[in-house]
C-alpha cells in the first residue's frame, strides 16, 4: 500500500478527540437576511480539482478529484496525478461504490467522502435558520435535524466559510472558499480548504482545475 | 501503485523507439532492435472517465537516457516530476506553490519495471512476468495482465506504433469499462545528447 494513499484514507478516519474544541459561538444580532444559499451551484455541474491534503503530523499527499453533482446526486472519482483511479462512487440517496483500490475499499471512507462533498456542494435541508454577523461577515445559522448546526458566513470579498458543529456544539468541519472571477452567473470557488476539527487537524486543499455546467 | 502504472507506460514508451521497420514477429522485432542511447518526447495525457463530459488533459515531457535514467514531468494541470538516476528515484509535486519532494514513496514497483526495461531494450517483449504481450498487425502491441490481482487494476495496455519506424503514437491503459488513460507522444527525438542534470534536479 503506497503511503501517500494511506494518508488520504486516514483523512476520513481521523479522530477529533485530541484536538482543542471550538464551540458554537453566540450570534450577534442583525437585521440583514442574506441569501446564503447563493453560494451553492444550481443544476448539474462537473468539477475537477487538484487535491492537497495534510495530516496533523505534517504528512502530505496529492491527488486529483472529479465530482459531478446534481443535488442530491453525487458522482465522484479520486485518482492519482498520473490518472489511476483509486476510488469511484455514485451517491443517489444510497451509495454505490464502482471502484475502490485498497485501502479505499471501505464504507467508512466512502461515507466520509460523500458527507464532505455534500457539505461543500449542497445547501442545508433545514428551514430552521437564524441570522447574525461577526467580524468576518454575515451569518446564516441552520439548525439541522438531530442537532448539527451549520454556519454559512458570507464575507465582503465574495468568499465564504462554512462551520459545521455537531450535536455537542463542537465544530467538526470548516470549509473556506476563495472566490473565482466576478461573473453574472454563479461561479465555483477557485480554491476550497476543508479542515476537520480545527486548524491543527487534517486539511484538504482543493484547487479548481476546471468547472463545467452540464 | 500509480507509479507502477505510470512506469509501465514509460517503459512501454521506451521500448518503441527500438522497433524499426515494424517487423511482424517477436523474433524479428528482437533482431531489428537497434542500440538506443536516449529518447526525448512531449506527451499529452488524456484521462477518460464515464462521468466526465470531456477528458482531463495533462501535458508534459519525458526524457530517457540509457541505461536507466528517466525524467517524467507534467507541466499542467498539476506540476509533477519523477526522476530516476543511478538507481535512485525521486518524485516532486507542487504544493502551496512550490515543488516539494514526496516522501515515503513506494519504490518496489518502480524497481520491478526498471528490470523489465532492460529486457525490452533488448527487444524481449514477451518475457514480462506481469503481462503477456500480443502483436496485433504490425503497429499494435497488446499487453494483458497475467494475474487476477493486476487485472483488477489494469485490464489491458495497448501500444499504438507510428507510421514512422522507431516512433510511437500512443499508449492506452484500460482500467475498466468506465476508465482509461491515453498517452499521446509527439516531437520524439532519439539519441540526442542529454545533460545528466535533468535526471537529478527538479
Amino acid at each position: 500500500m503506497k503511503p501517500v494513499y494511506c494518508l488520504f484514507f486516514m483523512l476520513f478516519l481521523v479522530s477529533c478527540a485530541d484536538r482543542q474544541a471550538v464551540y458554537l459561538p453566540p450570534l450577534a444580532g442583525t437585521t440583514e437576511m442574506p441569501d446564503c444559499r447563493k453560494i451553492y451551484p444550481q443544476g448539474r455541474w462537473q468539477f475537477v480539482h487538484s487535491l492537497e491534503f495534510s495530516l496533523a503530523d505534517g504528512k502530505k499527499g496529492n491527488a486529483v478529484g472529479v465530482t459531478v453533482i446534481d443535488d442530491p446526486v453525487i458522482e465522484c472519482a479520486l485518482m492519482t496525478v498520473e490518472g489511476l483511479v483509486l476510488f469511484a462512487a455514485r451517491y443517489d440517496r444510497g451509495l454505490k461504490i464502482k471502484r475502490a483500490i485498497p485501502p479505499f475499499d471501505n464504507q467508512e471512507f466512502a461515507g466520509g467522502l460523500i458527507r464532505d462533498l455534500q457539505l461543500i456542494f449542497f445547501p442545508p435541508l433545514s428551514e430552521d435558520i437564524q441570522y447574525g454577523k461577526n467580524d468576518n461577515g454575515t451569518i446564516c445559522r441552520y439548525r439541522q435535524s438531530a442537532g448539527p448546526w451549520l454556519d454559512i458566513i458570507l464575507s465582503t470579498d465574495q468568499g465564504w466559510r462554512l462551520n459545521q458543529y455537531g450535536p455537542d456544539k463542537i465544530r467538526n468541519r470548516s470549509v473556506t472558499a476563495r472566490p473565482g472571477p466576478v461573473a453574472r452567473q454563479w461561479q465555483p470557488p477557485e480554491y476550497l480548504e476543508l479542515t476537520a476539527c480545527d486548524a491543527a487537524g487534517y486539511t484538504l486543499k482543493m484547487t479548481l482545475v476546471s468547472a463545467e455546467k452540464l | 501503485m500509480s507509479a507502477y502504472v505510470k512506469n509501465i507506460a514509460i517503459a512501454l514508451l521506451l521500448l518503441v523507439p527500438l522497433l524499426t521497420g515494424w517487423a511482424d514477429s517477436w523474433e524479428a522485432l528482437k533482431q531489428q532492435t537497434p542500440v538506443i542511447k536516449s529518447v526525448r518526447a512531449d506527451f499529452v495525457q488524456e484521462k477518460h472517465l464515464k462521468i466526465l463530459s470531456r477528458p482531463i488533459i495533462s501535458r508534459g515531457v519525458f526524457i530517457f537516457q540509457a541505461p536507466g535514467s528517466l525524467r517524467w514531468e507534467y507541466f499542467s494541470p498539476i506540476k509533477n516530476i519523477l526522476l530516476i538516476h543511478n538507481g535512485r528515484t525521486k518524485k516532486f509535486i507542487r504544493r502551496d506553490g512550490r515543488l516539494e519532494e514526496e516522501q515515503g514513496m513506494s519504490l518496489a514497483a518502480l524497481q520491478i519495471v526498471l528490470q523489465e526495461i532492460s529486457r525490452w531494450l533488448s527487444g524481449n517483449f514477451t518475457e514480462n512476468s506481469a503481462f503477456s504481450a500480443g502483436l496485433e498487425n504490425k503497429r499494435r502491441i497488446i499487453f494483458i495482465p497475467r494475474e487476477p490481482a493486476m487485472a483488477r487494476l489494469i485490464n489491458k495496455i495497448e501500444l499504438q506504433l507510428s507510421d514512422t519506424p522507431g516512433l510511437i503514437d500512443s499508449v492506452t491503459i484500460y482500467e475498466g469499462p468506465d476508465s482509461y488513460t491515453r498517452l499521446i507522444f509527439t516531437n520524439a527525438r532519439l539519441n540526442q545528447e542529454i545533460d545528466n542534470s535533468l535526471f537529478m534536479k527538479k
